[in-house]
This record gives C-alpha cells, sequence and structure tokens, in this order.
C-alpha cells in the first residue's frame, strides 16, 4: 500500500476541527497539567540551587596554635590540598582574621577597643567537594600537631543535611505522583474522546482499513492535541519569568542568597523544551494506547 | 466463492442460534437472495462473511480462505475485497457522501487523481451526484442506503453483499438499484442479497436462500420469495 502523509494529516487536522469540543477538553488537560509540572519543575530548580548553595556553604575551620611551626602549618595544608574530598585550603592569619573582625565590627569600635592585642587565632578554611564529607573529614585532620581545635558546625551540619535530604526526596516523589496523576488524566481525556468514535473506528476496520490506516490519523491528532496544549503551558509559564523574574531576584538578594541565574534560564529554556516533547509523546501514545481495544474489530 | 460448513451462530446473550448448523455454497459470479422474516439471521449470515463476527461452530471460506482462522492482519485484505452494503448503513457521521464512498478507495491506497474520477461516477450511478457534499444525518435513510451502495463497489470488489439495500426505498428506486446490482453482477462480481423485500425477489427470479429461525429451508434457483412472511 502507498503511504500517503498527507492524507494522514488532513484526517488529522480535519477531524480536530469536526470533534471541537473534545478537541478542546484534551487540549486544555494537556495544558493545565504541563503548566503544573512545569511551575512544580522550577520550584524545584531554584530549591535545589538554594540546598546547593547553603550546602557549599559548610566549611570546615581548623584553628591553629600560635605556637604552630611554620612547616608544621605548611605540611598540614599539602596534606589537606591531596585529599580528594577537599576542594580548596585557604590560610588565614592572625592578621587577616583581625582585619576580617575589624571589618564585621565596623560599627561598634568601642568592642575592638577592648580587645588587647590580637587574640585571634590563625586558620585553614577548607571547603568541600562534596559537603556531606565534612564530618569524615573533620576526624581525619584531628590531632595534628600544628591544630588547636577544628570547627564545621557541629550538629547544624547534620541537621541542615537532613532537612535537604528530606526536601529532596520529597521533592523526587511528588514530582513523580504529579506525572503519574498528569499521565492518567490526559491518558483519561483521550481515551473519552475515542471512546465517543468507537463506532466511527470499527466502520473503517469494516471497510477494510488496517489498523495503522486507522492509527496514524488518531496519533497525529494527539500529536497536535499535545503540541498545542504544551505551547499554551509554556506560554504562561514564560509569561510568569517575564514578568516575576525581577521580584523573584530582589527576594533572593534579601535573603543573600546568591542565586546562579544563568544557570537557572538555561534549566528554564531546557524545561520548556521538553515539555513540549512531553506534550507531543503524551498525546501520541495517549491515543494509540487509548485506540488499541477498538481496533480489534 | 463462499462456502458454509456446519455453520452455528449463538450470540452471547441469547441461547437460540441466529444461525443454525448453515451449509451454503454459493459459486463465483452467482447472484443469490438470502431472503427470511425478520430476526431469521440474514444479518449474521453477512456479518459471518466478513469476520465482522465468528461463528461458535462450523467452518466458513471466502474466495478460498479460511476467514475463521484468519490472522487478523490478514482481516482488512479479506474485507478490500468484499463491498458490503450494510443494513445500518455504517457511514462515517463526520464525513460528506463523497469522502464516504472516497475512504474505501483511500483505505486500499488509490492515489487521488483516480479518486476524484471514480468517486463522482459511482454517487451517480446511484443517482446522488447533487448530494455529494451532505453529511450522512443531512440525508434521507434510502440516500445513506445508496451512499453505502456506492462505497461497497467503487473499488470493485469481486464480492458484494447487500443487507436491506432497498429496505428504506420506494419501489420504483429499488429496482432500479436491483437492476444496479445486477449489472454489477453480470461484469463477474458475485452478488449476495439479504433481503425480505418480497417483490424485488419475485421481480429478478434469482436463486433464493430461505431462512428460517437460522436454519436454511430452502434453496431454490430461479426462485421467488416464497409464502409469506
Ligand atoms: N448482537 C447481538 N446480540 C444478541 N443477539 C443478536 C445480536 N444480533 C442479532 N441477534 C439475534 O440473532 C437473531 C438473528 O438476527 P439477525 O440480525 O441475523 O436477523 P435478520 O434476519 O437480519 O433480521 P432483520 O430482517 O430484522 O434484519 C435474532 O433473533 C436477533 O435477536
Ligand atoms: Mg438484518
Amino acid at each position: 500500500m502507498r503511504i500517503r502523509p498527507l492524507y494522514f494529516i488532513g484526517e488529522a487536522l480535519a477531524s480536530f476541527r469536526k470533534n471541537w469540543v473534545m478537541s478542546i477538553a484534551a487540549v486544555s488537560t494537556v495544558a493545565l497539567t504541563l503548566f503544573i509540572i512545569g511551575m512544580f519543575t522550577i520550584v524545584a530548580f531554584i530549591l535545589s540551587s538554594v540546598i546547593k548553595i547553603q550546602e557549599s556553604k559548610v566549611e570546615i575551620v581548623a584553628f591553629l596554635k600560635d605556637s604552630a611551626k611554620p612547616e608544621d602549618i605548611q605540611s598540614t595544608q599539602n596534606e589537606l590540598v591531596s585529599w580528594p574530598e577537599v576542594a580548596n585550603v585557604r590560610y588565614i592569619s592572625k592578621e587577616q582574621a583581625l582585619e576580617r573582625l575589624k571589618e564585621e565590627l565596623k560599627g561598634q569600635p568601642e568592642m575592638l577597643d577592648a580587645m588587647s592585642g590580637n587574640p585571634l587565632p590563625a586558620s585553614l578554611e577548607i571547603s568541600l567537594k562534596n559537603p556531606r564529607a565534612v564530618k569524615t573529614v573533620a576526624k581525619r585532620l584531628d590531632g595534628r600537631a600544628a591544630i588547636e581545635e577544628i570547627k564545621y558546625g557541629e550538629g547544624v551540619v547534620e541537621k541542615l543535611f537532613v532537612v535537604t535530604k528530606v526536601i529532596r526526596w520529597a521533592g523526587v516523589i511528588f514530582a513523580f505522583l504529579l506525572c503519574f496523576a498528569s499521565l492518567v488524566l490526559i491518558v483519561n481525556t483521550i481515551r473519552l474522546a475515542i471512546f465517543a468514535r468507537r463506532k466511527e473506528v470499527a466502520i473503517m476496520k469494516l471497510v477494510g482499513a488496517s489498523n495503522w490506516f486507522v492509527r496514524w490519523p488518531f496519533i497525529l491528532e494527539g500529536i497536535l492535541q499535545g503540541l498545542i496544549g504544551s505551547l499554551l503551558a509554556i506560554g504562561v509559564l514564560y509569561l510568569i519569568k517575564v514578568f516575576s523574574l525581577e521580584s523573584v531576584m530582589q527576594f533572593f538578594r534579601w535573603l543573600r542568597v546568591p542565586l546562579n541565574y544563568p544557570q537557572l534560564t538555561q534549566q528554564f529554556y531546557l524545561l520548556l523544551g521538553y515539555l513540549i516533547l512531553a506534550g507531543a509523546v503524551i498525546g501520541a501514545l495517549g491515543s494509540a494506547v487509548a485506540l488499541r481495544r477498538y481496533l480489534r474489530v | 466463492m463462499i462456502k458454509m460448513r456446519g455453520v452455528t451462530k449463538i450470540y452471547e446473550q441469547h441461547d437460540k442460534p441466529a444461525l443454525d448448523n448453515v451449509d451454503v455454497d454459493i459459486e463465483k459470479g452467482e447472484f443469490v437472495f438470502v431472503v427470511g422474516p425478520s430476526g431469521s439471521g440474514k444479518t449474521t449470515f453477512i456479518r459471518l462473511l466478513i469476520k465482522e463476527i465468528l461463528p461458535t461452530k462450523g467452518e466458513i471460506f471466502v474466495a478460498g480462505q479460511d476467514v475463521v482462522h484468519l490472522r487478523s492482519r490478514k482481516v482488512p485484505l479479506l474485507r478490500r475485497n468484499i463491498g458490503c452494503v450494510f443494513q445500518d448503513f455504517k457511514l462515517l457521521p463526520n464525513k460528506t457522501a463523497y469522502e464516504n464512498v472516497a475512504f474505501a478507495l483511500d483505505v486500499i491506497g488509490r492515489p487521488e487523481r483516480v479518486i476524484r474520477s471514480q468517486t463522482p461516477e459511482v454517487l451517480k450511478l446511484v443517482g446522488l451526484e447533487k448530494k455529494m457534499n451532505s453529511y450522512p444525518d443531512e440525508l434521507s435513510g434510502g440516500e445513506q442506503q445508496r451512499v453505502s451502495l456506492a462505497r461497497a463497489f467503487v473499488n470493485r470488489p469481486p464480492l458484494l453483499l447487500a443487507d436491506e439495500p432497498t429496505g428504506n426505498l420506494d419501489p420504483a428506486i429499488s429496482r432500479e438499484l436491483i437492476s444496479l446490482l445486477d449489472r454489477i453482477n453480470r461484469t463477474g462480481t458475485t452478488v449476495v442479497v439479504a433481503t425480505h423485500d418480497r417483490e424485488i425477489v419475485n421481480f429478478m427470479r434469482k436463486r433464493v436462500v430461505a431462512l428460517e429461525e437460522g436454519k436454511v429451508v430452502r434453496d431454490q434457483l430461479r426462485g421467488v420469495y416464497g409464502h409469506e412472511d
């Protein structure tokens, strides 16, 4: 049999038009569910970015003995750099520590006046590639000759990681449920539309149409509905981005969370692409699946 | 062309068989009436031939093919070689008369050029050249029936089945349609007409297979409708 793509496209368009009530139902279901998924994903992107930033703030500070020998400090520092978990090690001298304190206490010079000499220790500030390794690294570091005390926000850090873990898992589970519910909703709408046309399908089969001959227009129509639905969804998402970006940025500036905006924007556009793809795929598969039982004529 | 052996059909919600141990042979090129009162199994007979339903028991062969055991991917091919006029027309509601007839050609992948010349020609043969662009719900029962007939033979199938093709027509048009079927038959097409239209059966004097309560009670060459309904 000759394949006539134009014929199938024409059939799909005609039936989209003639069954417009069902078309609108399918399109709006796709639009709504993809919009909700999109919205959720954007919030999840921002949240995970915030989490990452908060986690990366976790650092180990090793305060050094005033009596520590420079070569001991140097060898400890070299050793730290060689550890795979360690991203970066900064040496902060006593003078630098004092400078920092002065900077922080700019408003209250009387506090500085009360200080005699420089009581602040020198330190090594260790940032980690994986902040979760903070405890292990801190333990391993313990007992070096040059080191007086190690601090990494014991207790608080553990709680932070519990919280971020819960948030991540809740997000994953919620996303899964959301996708599942959307899929069910969309497929059911399509199924309803096809149920309304089951007699038509049976007639086509009785006149000698092959399954694929019946299927193609339905699949193309499903793709069309999915595409229109997803375009509506991403259109609204885009408008929301345009109108709310400034206030979102302001909000996080106020929270002192330096979000990576170029990266988030890139993720946003990637998301829009995936939503279009998802709309088309769901439309096509939904139609094909819903049609299956009515093709057995 | 058609061979039925011991065919019995019992519908699910029905304990009495709609067809009961039927044996029928119809040769290539024959013109056969299947007659009988309402509920005697005429439509069941036709539906079995295109594998719309399966028999409860028995063997069915159409053009040498074992219909009962035909693989489902082969069924469309079988149906493309059988034109069928359905008692309930079975027109696609979203397509015009023209598009419904053209559909039978679309299905077998005829080029647009052929479709555009053959479809109007066939619609003209059934007297519907003026209604080509009407949708089924804008057509009378008789007109829909004629669209169904046009669709059934537009692709020149070797076998034409017609279930009450004159059920909704007045006697004059009925005769015209039956003589159209006769002409189609003369080109070599095997024609099977299920009907309880006494007048056309008696008029045509063709082979008559009479059903009663699912049984073949009479099979007569150059027959008449019979006694009374
Ligand atoms: N889908 C079905 N389910 C259950 N019983 C059915 C079904 N179709 C037909 N029957 C029964 O089978 C018997 C034969 O029906 P069939 O339609 O073959 O009769 P018919 O000869 O075509 O009648 P008519 O002249 O009224 O069209 C009838 O008793 C009918 O009630
Ligand atoms: Mg009948």
